[in-house]
């Protein structure tokens, strides 16, 4: 059971498929910094609500069945239309969707469930429009 | 494993078994979300209605709590929550949407920091198919 490498191929994918774009997209990752960098930003947050299933063994109480939730929340300038945020969160499911053929050097497997989104939040006074995917996880690794 | 002396006496058993689980589901839910929302006035955590059929429109007031309070109470459901129609769990705070999928300002939720709500939401159906396949295995 690794958390470390789990994060790690998320992070490198997502962060590479963000890179990619024109203009590159920056990537907050989870207790790395406060201040948001700019008016175009994706934060990425994983968590893990469940590590394992009980099972009935002489030796172990439970196997590892890590279940987490992956989310993405894409920012950019509001009232500028929905195009580039709808982009943000493609490439971001996208992202996300692949990453079960996704070659890892620690030979993490990683299974997407359903993904909930994009869900744009664009009312209030807040300077940036957001849109969010969520979905859930298991993971091995 | 019990023993039933008609079909009709099993599918009552069935309905019975389900409704119990899918409430037990419905409230673990809502308990879930009061518990893991972030708190200050307590007006958000709640806030979140059961209803059937149709969104709730039930709000606590703007002045439900002074700011730190943390009054939480968790609306009860008046009637039986059954295994059919469809079901809401409803949150009609102004800032609730913003809350719950703004890191930033949810950042205080209480477990899974800002993630408090995707990670309740996101197990909704694992956490149902575990309560209804344990009623299915008491019958």
């Amino acid at each position: 059971m690794s958390f470390a490498n789990i994060r790690s191929l998320v992070e490198v994918a997502i962060s590479d498929a963000y890179a990619g774009l024109t203009p590159a997209v920056p990537v907050v990752f989870q207790n790395v910094q406060e201040e948001p960098p700019g008016q175009e930003y994706v934060i990425l947050n994983l968590v893990y609500p469940n590590l394992t299933q009980p099972i009935i063994c002489p030796e172990e109480s439970n196997i590892e069945v890590i279940v987490g939730t992956v989310t993405l929340v894409c920012y950019v300038p509001r009232a500028q239309g929905m195009k580039r945020l709808e982009e943000l969160a493609t490439v971001g499911c996208q992202t996300l969707n692949a990453l079960k053929a996704q070659p890892d050097p620690n030979n993490v497997r990683f299974n997407l469930g359903a993904i909930e989104g994009p869900i744009t939040v664009l009312d209030g006074d807040n300077p940036l429009a957001l849109a969010s995917v969520t979905a859930p996880f298991t993971a091995k690794g | 494993m019990a023993t039933y002396s008609s079909p009709e006496a099993y599918g009552k058993a069935l309905q019975a078994a389900m409704d119990k689980a899918f409430s037990g589901f419905i409230q673990e839910t809502q308990s879930l979300l009061t518990q893991r929302a972030p708190i200050d006035t307590g007006r958000l955590a709640s806030s979140f209605y059961i209803s059937k059929n149709r969104p709730s429109k039930n709000v606590r007031p703007e002045d439900w709590a002074p700011p730190g309070a943390k009054k939480q109470v968790i609306p009860k459901y008046p009637r039986k929550v059954t295994f059919d129609g469809s079901w809401f769990i409803t949150n009609n705070v102004p800032y609730a949407v913003r809350v719950a999928k703004d890191p930033v300002y949810g950042k205080n939720g209480r477990g899974f920091g800002s993630e408090w709500y995707n990670a309740t939401v996101n197990l909704n159906q694992t956490r149902m198919n575990a309560a209804l396949n344990a009623a299915l295995r008491s019958l």
